[in-house]
């Protein structure tokens, strides 16, 4: 093993053996600080050479790779969590509660930094799992009604993508004849699949979970208001970017071709790119505004996913744009998030310092600060190749629109909740909210050296075509302000959704069964069944021994006659 | 007859003796019999070490002599033999070690201990049996012998259970006996693995095999649980908590399941079952029974209760891998034997820490549990994740050689049975770990044992056996692709079954 290799073997255990800590009660209180150290090495290995390291032995065979892609995704990942856990050393208070935080955010940081070098399916859903299961206790961390409430969403939701996951790969496998768990063999072999459309329908849902889908987004802005701050910014930031490094991962982009699935994403993509904005400005909790505009800004990756799963060819012009904005959307999106938690720790900062600093992420995502423009431009020169629809590049524009009344909102609501009485802001919360905004700011030239981006970034003239608009929205929405007052409730589908409860509660049987009169609507129809498998199978242990005669008899009678 | 050929005999004379040597100890020495207990164990594992060896070097000891004309008693160590042996004594020496801290100062010990190693000198035979004569003889044998453990409390509810149990698995063993007699009679004895004689009836006479067959596998299915005779296992819940575990993992359920897999591999040839349709029906029922079973399991309060039902879902899943025509599916099917048990196995002695430190024996008891007893919840976790089948736990190897073995042999519908099962396991099992971790103790323990207050944890007798089966649920998921593991071993029997 090279000194490379062996670093490649630390990334993910790095934080196990930050969690060793949490097994003496007097190294306890290091937990923290072991915290923010914990993704160091991830970050080192993202700027290393490519390396990949074969462990023949672990599960069925694991092949552990750090390469550019990986390399991007553990950049954006590590600096997230690094800046989150020095802000959450200040932000999480000393309760009882602190070490069990500590330990599941560490157990989520290994999750979600293996799962980005896993090469192998066993390895690569195993960190996943973690990750998602971990990520549980991050979000229920305060325990109240609401928390709760999200942290069972959340759990469902997660289960039920796993499933699809599965399904997924099991089909993917069976694409290689059950060779092969790599995901190289496999993405070689799924481009020969028969049933590719069920495969990758399975694998975009269940992923989709993950990176916010619409219809699959609910978890998102009923875990991101409850979850503690330096929590919310890392689910948001590095967690959605999972689900989306799974389908980069996965799915051979840029050779497959499956108009109809690509089409779908396209339209789901922008359906979430506007509708997800549209229902966060009418929400009043800053962080709920956040999680829709997440949903938002990754409704604009799904649709560069969809087009290449109709035009192929564009992939290669849209791979390094997707990692562009990625990046982008993690660190942005992270510095947002962080700056949440300052509404009531303002004492004594300037107040140029705390305006310059919410401002530099809100523009740079509604696209007219630094890295912003970078992404947005990419974007749309990626998208305007001449054989793509002319309605696309259009709609992408628009969006700028309702990211800037998402923004607008977002400050103003925060604006609204501050506290009245500031308490002071700890040192370790302002380096970690400052360096997340000073890397907004500083752009991705720096950060991202080894892309190769569309030379259309130089020019500058093109970055003021992306004022007018949200300048324009800007106008509009002062002439408009007084009409809008709708408000929508967090997790919007879900609420008729969980009309389904009814039947849930149903067949909670818990209570007696068939002692209540029943009048039962066709879907109540199948718990009856199931209970009535119940009665007969008691009956049935009564006369045991009569009835498995008698079944054997039949059976026997059956096949003879 | 050299040492080497006479192993078999030695390993199953190994718990066959010490439950003799126990039966006549007098009740109070207890620090001899628990030294023969655990030598008896610690040997045994040595033998099966050997053994493993030598059949890894295509080596097979057998040994045989004539009861009656034609009628043979054959005890031999193949390849699929050891699997089960192996589990069999691993698990021994974990179940006696729990048993002898959970029954420390409770009355009739000898009694227990005795029909303990006579459980599993039967399992021993059941594993290394060589013809369906000898299967069945142990098989009725471990009937019997797990009676008095059933009923060991004494209680009415106990006789009650007792009584229930006894009459599945009479009746089954009836039915299987019935099967063998119809094979004598019609095919002849018939050793393990020799399927050509079997192949020419079933050519002459495919009714009469089909009737064969399902007598065979109804007789095997009361012990494995198989809808609609999965009855007794719940019932058998009021047994105490290692003789749930030697139960449920080890002994009667894979007894059961393990003669279905000889029935299917070894009597008929799985290429002659799969051909003639009986997989497919077998399919079915497994199938069923995997998702009701994981249904009835929603539905319960008692922890134990939970657990019996999981296992009558689970051990269906080594059913429904045994259906899968290919290597790859019976690749599922066989290491899920071995899987479920260390897994299920952990869930059981978890349960009788938490009832034996706590008083619990509710779920909604469980609150604030991982506080108290840390390393039992730790164990629990393991186990339970496993369960739904999450890596590195060694659940998800076996689902997914299930999974990708049921595409194998074209039936996909297998997968969304998996997959559905996988969510309900996730229905009753995640609300569990919530509550352990996440909630926050509810009033007092229901029966607080006053007397272990200087452990944290439960007694260490009951902790090291319960944190040595979970590290090995673990081991043999993350390892799995190394040459020590169950799945290096379930592949090597595959490859010879495949390759006549």
């Amino acid at each position: 093993m090279t000194f490379l290799q062996f670093w490649l073997l630390l990334t993910p255990c790095a934080p196990f053996l930050a969690i060793t800590a949490f097994f003496h009660p007097n190294w306890r209180k290091y937990l923290p600080y072991l915290s923010v150290l914990a993704p160091l090495p991830a970050l080192i290995l993202s700027f290393m050479p490519s390396q990949s390291l074969s462990v023949p032995w672990l599960f069925l065979g694991s092949v552990w790779m750090a390469d550019e892609m990986q390399h991007i995704f553990l950049r954006v990942s590590a600096l997230l969590w690094f800046f989150s856990a020095c802000y959450g050393v200040g932000y999480i208070n000393n309760s009882t509660k602190a070490p069990r935080f500590w330990l599941l955010w560490l157990m989520t940081l290994s999750g979600n930094l293996g799962l980005i070098i896993s090469q192998d399916i066993v390895s690569f859903y195993g960190f996943f799992a973690l990750m998602t299961f971990s990520a549980y206790g991050l979000v229920i961390h305060n325990q109240n009604k609401a928390a709760l409430f999200a942290g069972k969403v959340y759990l469902v939701m997660a289960v039920i993508g796993e499933m699809f996951i599965l399904a997924g790969l099991f089909l993917t496998s069976e694409a290689a004849s059950h060779s092969s768990v790599l995901f190289t063999d496999l993405r070689a072999s799924l481009i020969h699949a028969n049933n590719l459309p069920l495969i990758i329908s399975c694998l975009l849902i269940g992923f989709g979970v993950k990176a916010g889908l619409p219809f699959l987004h609910m978890w998102l802005p009923l875990a991101h208001p409850v979850a503690p701050t330096p929590a919310s910014a890392v689910l948001s930031g590095a967690m959605i970017k999972a689900g989306l490094f799974a389908w980069l991962t996965l799915i051979p982009l840029g050779i497959i071709t499956l108009p109809n699935i690509g089409f779908t994403m396209l339209l789901l993509g922008l359906f979430a790119a506007f509708g997800a904005a549209i229902i966060g400005f009418c929400q009043s909790a800053p962080k709920a505004i956040l999680a829709y505009s997440s949903i938002s800004q990754m409704g604009l990756i799904s649709c560069a996913i969809g087009t290449a799963l109709i035009f192929p060819q564009s992939w290669q012009t849209l791979f390094p744009v997707v990692l562009l904005f990625t990046f982008h959307h993690g660190i942005t999106k992270g510095a947002l998030f962080l700056s949440v938690g300052i509404k009531e720790h303002y004492k004594s900062i300037p107040i140029i310092i705390i305006c310059t600093a919410m401002l530099i992420p809100a523009l740079s995502l509604i696209g007219v600060f630094n890295s912003g423009i970078h992404a947005k431009l990419a974007l749309k020169h990626a998208l305007s190749a001449p054989y793509l629809p002319t309605w696309l590049l259009p709609s992408i524009t628009a969006t700028a629109a309702t990211t800037t009344l998402l923004m607008l909102r977002f400050l103003y609501c925060l604006w609204l909740e501050k506290a009245v009485t500031p308490k002071k802001l700890p040192p370790s919360m302002l380096i970690g909210w400052l360096s997340l905004v000073s890397l907004c700011a500083l752009g991705p030239s720096l950060l991202l050296s080894e892309l190769t981006l569309p030379t259309i970034l130089q020019q500058w003239q093109q970055a003021l075509n992306l004022v007018w608009l949200p300048l324009f929205t800007l106008l509009v929405w002062y002439f408009l302000r007084p009409y809008c007052t709708y408000s929508f409730k967090a997790g919007d589908i879900l609420f008729p959704l969980l009309k389904i409860k009814v039947f849930l509660d149903y067949i909670q049987l818990h209570r007696p069964v068939f002692k209540t009169p029943l009048k039962l609507s066709l879907v109540q129809h199948l718990p009856a069944i199931l209970n009535r498998l119940n009665c007969i199978e008691h009956t049935f242990s009564r006369y045991i021994a009569a009835s498995f005669i008698l079944i054997i008899a039949l059976f026997v009678v059956a096949v003879l006659f | 007859m050299s040492f080497l050929t006479m192993l078999p005999v030695w390993v199953l004379m190994t718990s066959f003796l010490a439950a003799m040597i126990i039966f006549m100890l007098p009740e109070h020495r207890h620090g001899l019999r628990t030294t023969i207990n655990i030598v008896a164990a610690l040997i045994k594992i040595a033998f099966i070490i050997l053994l493993l060896r030598l059949v890894a070097q295509q080596y097979t000891p057998e040994v045989s002599f004539e009861l009656l004309p034609g009628l043979y008693f054959v005890l031999k160590a193949d390849a699929l033999a050891m699997l089960f042996a192996g589990l069999s004594s691993i698990l021994w020496l974990c179940t006696t070690i729990y048993a002898i801290g959970y029954l420390e100062n409770s009355p009739n010990r000898s009694r227990f201990f005795g029909y303990f190693s006579l459980c599993v000198a039967s399992t021993m035979g059941i594993s290394l049996a060589g013809n369906l004569f000898t299967f069945l003889i142990f098989y009725e044998l471990l009937t019997l012998s797990t009676y008095p453990l059933v009923v060991h409390r004494g209680t009415q509810q106990a006789l009650n259970a007792g009584r229930i149990y006894l009459t599945y698995t009479l009746i089954g063993g009836l039915v299987l006996l019935l099967g063998v007699a119809c094979v004598y009679a019609f095919v002849g004895d018939i050793a393990f693995g020799d399927t050509t004689k079997m192949a020419e009836f079933v050519a002459r006479e495919p009714v009469s095999a089909a009737v064969i067959f399902l007598l065979l596998i109804s007789g095997m299915a009361v012990k494995a649980a198989l809808f609609p005779v999965h009855g007794w296992l719940p019932k058998a819940m009021v047994a105490p908590a290692p003789v749930s575990a030697l139960l449920h993992a080890v002994a009667v359920v894979k007894a059961g399941a393990f003669g279905v897999i000889r029935v299917v591999y070894d009597v008929f040839g799985v290429a002659l079952s799969w051909q003639q349709g009986y997989l497919f029906v077998l399919s079915i029922f497994a199938s069923f029974t995997i998702l009701y079973g994981s249904w009835r399991a929603i539905q319960q309060i008692d922890i134990k209760k939970r657990l019996a039902f999981s296992t009558v879902s689970q051990v269906s899943y080594i059913l429904l891998g045994v259906t899968l025509l290919g290597p790859i599916g019976t690749i599922g099917g066989l290491v899920h034997l071995l899987h479920q048990g260390l897994m299920k196995v952990t869930l059981f002695f978890c349960a009788g820490n938490y009832a034996e430190t706590l008083g619990i024996h509710k779920i909604t008891e469980l609150n604030g549990t991982g506080k108290r007893m840390p390393y039992t919840s730790i164990a629990f976790t393991v186990g339970a994740l496993g369960m739904i089948g999450l890596p590195p736990i060694a659940g998800f190897i076996s689902k997914w050689y299930l999974g990708t073995g049921a595409l194998a042999a074209n039936m996909q519908w297998v997968i969304w049975v998996l997959l559905a099962s996988s969510l309900l396991n996730a229905t009753y099992f995640l609300p569990l770990l919530h509550r352990i971790w996440f909630l926050p103790q509810k009033g007092p323990w229901p029966d607080e044992v006053s007397n272990q207050k200087k452990y944290r944890d439960a007694i260490p007798l009951l902790l090291i056996p319960t944190l040595i089966t979970a590290g090995l649920s673990i081991t043999a998921g993350l390892f799995a692709g190394s040459d020590f593991s169950p799945l290096s071993w379930v592949q090597l029997i595959v490859t010879r079954e495949y390759q006549p």
